[in-house]
């Protein structure tokens, strides 16, 4: 009797544990149930939102309503959706792992911290087959449920089958692109690789960095629509078609799918296990992933299903992807060219200058030669036919480029800057009281050298050269500078004897000759400086002065000059001649430009000198 | 050779060429090649578009040297600078101290183009000179070397149409000028 009692106790008992239990399943059920709901409207909070994101154009303010979304989303707190996770498609991993706590702690399914994908599912299904076998033990009815569990998971998988199947075809319409066999890993992987390239645009601060920060780039200067927004507003459509089809599944997984769901997104969020750990791909673990761990019943099948369910997940999230990145090139290239249109329509100012304003060298050069030979024939004809005046006025540069004194200046300018750099590694090397001492030293030289006073030449020009030149203590010839001023003077004797003057030629010769005695004052100046830094013993302030003698010297004497056969012209020309001041005014002009060419050696000659003076004063110490 | 003197600095010399029908003005630097000379020298490596390096076939010093004046045009030039190797006075055969075979070799080692030449006879002169001054071309053509940069040492004058200078600097080593 007391048997029979203690048996019917323990029927009973276990009668109330069964009761008990399904109480809470049918709790559960409710709580899954409120759950829907919650994430239904949460869903819609979310259109509503990623519409008014849509209308922003600017990043900080799209930034701002994320913000918010995450906001309202920790808010939710358990009652977080799945889909929703499609939401921070594009988020800073932080933020979703914070989404992903928070929804953890309101979940009501143990869970343990994962490592990797095999272990995650070997570990899960493990927990599932102890816990099946104690219920097996305990009930029949457990094993009644088992059977209904293996019904229902062939039926969904039915379903997410044609769930696939409908999203591969949505994949097709937009992209044109055949990419079958979603199950098969070769699948998954082929998949990957050809969207690679665009998951990376999308995926912007994770995979792509480079990519990302053109598309930020972009986006800044654009004012696109970042890829967070463009990508939520993806997954907004995706949900779209996605949730008629998921309603039935809900309710029919109603028991695990928040068990599986977090799992999935663990899996994703945590372990890093696809290339793509971002969040976009999460939304798709729902239903394919989701359900794998739980109802698999052994260990390497529910693997086996896993992975083909992460890679039809993966599958399906890099094909958003690409379409999110084809969207947001797509945006892109509308922004810029309707930027590029403002103020141009048609484009025909831009076409002109695309087209038309870059010629290459050779057409330059093409270009140059057929101007060259243009004027050495008119050179040609004026020398021939020096009444014709044909050719533009003449002036001093072109005169001066055609002797050797710009290569001597050059030539110059490069052992000055030498100089220079020397110099300063010179200086930074000594004590400051000797660095004043040694630049105020260098200070006489660099005032020497600067000729700011004009002066008025006196006596015979070719003796006082060549006294300027034997008080340089260095191995200079006066020869050829004299050679040259002889030139200038035989010129503007000629140009005193001629009765009929052709102002463009008078200028021409005038021009030549004093260019040829600038360069030869700019030969000597560059030979005295190369000298000066080369012989020992040589004295910096003195060579400074006698080549400003030397300088003031050859100004004067071109300024005599230019006075002289302005004079000339003057007296010759009568007054009904429209073209004697613009001579004269020029000639004037062009004096100032052979001077200012002196003026540039001498401020080379005061670096090299100030260097070797600097070297001087140094080795004294 | 006695009576040639010696270069002080550098001595200019221009030369107007032709190269693929472009009227070419090469602006040829004639170095020093006494040692005193050699910090002056040093500064007008920069900007050069081409080097021509000098030494005596019948002077083993002269060819032994070559190594310390190249180091300095590979440092102080551009990487794009043709460097090219001239053997002087190829007419003194008989006074031969440094074999062709044993300088082509060095010139192969180094990247250089190599020719034997004789200022006095003035064989092969022109053609260094053409060659230098078309392999130049040849990297601008090419792009490789910039005509925009501050430092090619090459210049496309629109006022002096047609007209490019090529700075190049010739080492003449001791005695070999090209009198």
């Amino acid at each position: 009797m007391e048997r029979e009692e203690e048996a019917k106790r323990m029927e009973e008992e276990k009668e109330e544990e069964r009761k008990r239990e399904l109480e809470k399943e049918e709790e559960r059920k409710r709580e899954l149930d409120k759950e829907e709901e919650r994430k239904r409207e949460l869903e819609k909070e979310e259109e509503r939102k990623s519409e008014i994101k849509r209308e922003q154009e600017k990043r900080g303010e799209q930034e701002k309503n994320a913000g918010t979304t995450q906001e309202s989303e920790t808010v939710s707190q358990k009652a977080k959706p799945i889909r929703e996770s499609k939401i921070g498609m594009k988020k800073p991993r932080e933020k979703l792992g914070e989404r992903m706590g928070a929804r953890r702690l309101g979940a009501k399914v143990e869970k343990k911290p994962l490592e990797s994908i095999s272990s995650d599912s070997f570990k899960k299904s493990e927990d599932k087959m102890w816990n099946k076998e104690e219920s097996q033990t305990d009930s029949a009815e457990a094993k009644q449920r088992e059977e209904e569990r293996q019904k229902e998971e062939k039926w969904r998988k039915q379903q997410q089958w044609e769930e696939q199947q409908k999203r591969w075809q949505q994949i097709n319409e937009g992209e044109d692109k055949k990419e079958e066999e979603d199950t098969s890993w070769g699948g998954g992987w082929g998949g990957w690789g050809t969207s690679l390239l665009t998951a990376a645009s999308t995926f912007t601060r994770e995979v792509g960095r480079g990519v990302g920060t053109v598309m930020e780039t972009v986006e800044g200067t654009l004012g696109v629509p970042d890829p967070e927004t463009l990508a939520r507003e993806i997954a907004e459509r995706d949900k779209e078609i996605k949730e008629k089809l998921a309603k039935s599944e809900q309710s029919a997984s109603r028991e695990k799918t928040p068990e599986g769901n977090t799992e999935a997104e663990e899996l994703e969020s945590e372990t890093g296990y696809t290339p793509s750990n971002g969040s976009a791909p999460t939304n798709q673990n729902e239903g394919s992933v989701g359900y794998v761990p739980s109802y698999g019943l052994g260990g390497l099948s529910s693997l086996g299903s896993l992975v083909s369910g992460v890679s039809g997940a993966l599958e399906t999230a890099s094909s958003k992807v690409l379409m999110g990145g084809l969207d947001t090139l797509e945006v892109i290239g509308r922004k810029a060219m309707t930027v590029i249109q403002e103020g141009d329509p048609g484009l025909r100012k831009k076409r002109a200058f695309l087209t038309s304003s870059k010629p290459n060298l050779s057409m330059i050069l093409q270009d140059a030669r057929q101007r060259a030979a243009q004027e050495e024939s008119d050179q040609r004809d004026g020398i021939q036919n020096k009444e014709s005046g044909l050719f533009q006025r003449p002036n001093f540069d072109q005169a001066w480029e055609n002797t050797e004194g710009p290569v001597h200046v050059e030539a110059l300018s490069l052992v000055a800057k030498q100089c220079e750099s020397k110099m300063n590694t010179l200086l930074q090397s000594m004590p400051p009281y000797l660095v004043d001492r040694i630049q105020n030293s260098n200070l006489t030289i660099k005032k020497t050298c600067e000729m700011d006073e004009e002066s008025q030449l006196e006596g015979d020009f070719a003796t006082q050269v060549t006294k300027i030149v034997s008080q340089i203590r260095l191995p200079l010839h006066s020869q050829k500078i004299r050679e040259a001023w002889a030139g200038v003077e035989e010129t503007a004797s000629l140009i005193e004897e001629k009765k009929n003057l052709d102002w463009t030629a008078v200028e021409k010769e005038v021009y030549l000759s004093l260019a040829l005695l600038i360069a030869q004052l700019a030969a000597l100046t560059h030979k005295g400086s190369e000298l000066a830094l080369i012989t020992p013993g040589s004295d910096p302030h003195a060579i400074a002065n006698s080549f400003r003698e030397l300088s003031c010297l050859v100004c004067a004497g071109m300024e005599n000059t230019v006075d002289n056969i302005c004079g000339v012209i003057t007296a010759k020309a009568s007054a009904a001649d429209p073209d004697v001041n613009n001579t004269i005014t020029n000639m004037y002009l062009q004096g100032a430009s052979g001077n200012s060419c002196v003026q540039e050696g001498m401020m080379f000659l005061s670096s090299v000198l100030q260097y070797a003076n600097t070297k001087l004063l140094a080795a004294d110490l | 050779m006695a009576d040639c003197p010696h270069t002080i600095g550098v001595e200019f010399g221009t030369r107007i060429i032709e190269v693929a029908g472009q009227k070419i003005k090469l602006q040829i630097w004639d170095t020093a090649g006494q040692e005193r000379f050699r910090a002056v020298t040093r500064s007008y490596y920069r900007g050069a578009a081409g080097a021509l390096m000098v030494y005596d076939i019948t002077r083993r010093s002269t060819y032994n040297h070559l190594s310390s004046w190249l180091t300095d045009a590979r440092n102080l030039t551009n990487p794009n600078t043709v460097i090219f190797l001239i053997g002087n006075k190829a007419d003194l055969d008989a006074q031969r101290d440094v074999t062709y075979e044993e300088a082509k070799q060095f010139a192969e080692e180094n990247g250089l183009m190599f020719v034997e030449a004789s200022a006095k006879t003035g064989e092969n002169v022109e053609e260094a000179f053409l060659e230098t001054a078309k392999k130049i071309y040849q990297n601008i053509q090419d792009g490789s070397l910039d005509l925009n940069a501050a430092e090619s040492g090459v210049q496309h004058k629109p006022t002096q149409p047609g007209r490019t200078n090529l700075n190049s600097d010739s080492q003449p080593n001791r005695d070999n000028c090209s009198c």
